[in-house]
């Protein structure tokens, strides 16, 4: 019962998943929510994680809460039920692409839907930065060390186009050598 | 062909880095430049469809355009391919974080990548903002979305639901 639980979990999270890996956030913070299977601290690894390791990052996200929830198999299930509805669409709109791509609905509902998404994934993130936030207010040091990260990662990926993994690279060296002087 | 076709997919899967926009390059590098599978526009068509659909880019990326070229059980195949090396790979790192224990040491590596997230969600989002041109119905849906979210609690799925709905009576306007 445990894996059709997950299975229909991560099947719905994908359905309602448009416009990749970020736009599962807001999803995988309800579920953590409403099941109590993971907490928005562990999300914040799993996103980094995910992002940082090779592969579609939805289907990283997926595989690592999978696991955690459900072991092994709890992966494999997590991650074909966040694909799934995806491929069953590819599948169907494959004969006849561009009857679809030219259809008025189709087209308002992707015009529509992108701010939306990006409603969505700002409060998600919205979320995800309290928390961080509050981890650091515990001393003024590491908040004064959260806040020079935070323009240093910035001017990183702004001025020097650094790549993701890199950036998550960079964050766990500096974290490695935090935890030396406090 | 269902060997070269999981071969080659497997790889894509395994090298890309950064989820669905950076499997782009390498996608064309294998099946159109090696492998001569499929042409550049029928990937890039593709591709924009598979962002615009539900599901996960990449994968849908690569069902789609083996479907459209070959048939539904070599997509099948190709969209496993492109899922394996993931799986793989995060079992056995989820495998690893549910049995080990949080020390000082690991707590200030994670608390310093949840910085680097942080900034790395910021700046995609700020990307995505820029990219889309929002006008006046736009903002006025961005803002509704997130009222709905942080504000009155709906939940996400119900979000996006009422969104489609919306968008495909008032679409046009955006």
């Amino acid at each position: 019962m445990m894996y059709l639980d997950l299975f229909i979990r991560f099947l719905l999270i994908g359905t309602f998943t448009i416009g990749g890996g970020l736009a599962t956030i807001p999803h995988l913070i309800e579920l953590g929510q409403n099941t109590g299977w993971f907490d928005e601290r562990f999300l914040m690894t799993m996103i980094a994680i995910s992002e940082s390791t090779p592969g579609p990052i939805g289907i990283n996200m997926a595989t690592v809460v999978g696991v955690k929830i459900a072991g092994v198999f709890g992966g494999i299930i997590a991650s074909i039920g966040v694909a799934l509805s995806g491929v069953i669409m590819m599948l169907l709109i494959a004969p006849s692409l561009s009857k679809y791509r030219n259809n008025r609905y189709v087209a308002r509902i992707l015009k529509g839907l992108k701010p939306s998404m990006i409603g969505l994934i700002l409060s998600s993130a919205f979320l995800l930065w309290r928390n961080t936030f509050l981890d650091l207010s515990v001393s003024s040091p590491l908040l004064i060390y959260g806040g020079v990260m935070v323009v240093m990662l910035s001017a990183c990926l702004h001025f020097f186009k650094l790549k993701s993994f890199q950036i998550i690279l960079i964050s766990a060296l500096c974290g490695w050598g935090l935890s030396f002087i406090l | 062909m269902v060997l070269n076709i999981f071969k080659s997919f497997f790889k894509v899967g395994l090298f890309t880095f950064g989820g669905g926009y950076a499997m782009l390059p390498v996608l064309m590098d294998e099946v159109v430049k090696k492998q001569g599978w499929f042409t550049e526009d029928e990937v890039l068509e593709g591709y924009a469809m598979a962002q615009l659909s539900m599901g996960i880019i990449a994968i849908n990326t690569t069902t789609l355009i083996t479907a459209r070229k070959f048939n539904a059980r070599l997509a099948l195949v190709a969209a496993f391919a492109t899922m394996l090396p993931s799986i793989l790979l995060l079992t056995l790192i989820g495998m690893y974080l549910s049995t080990s224990n949080i020390n000082p040491t690991f707590e200030m590596i994670f608390l310093s990548i949840q910085i680097g997230v942080g900034v790395l969600i910021a700046y995609t989002i700020l990307g995505l903002i820029h990219k889309s041109a929002l006008n006046k119905y736009g903002w006025g849906l961005l803002i509704l979305v997130i009222v709905l979210f942080l504000g009155l609690q709906w939940s996400s799925l119900l979000i996006v639901a009422l969104s489609i709905a919306l968008s495909a009576m008032w679409g046009h306007k955006l």
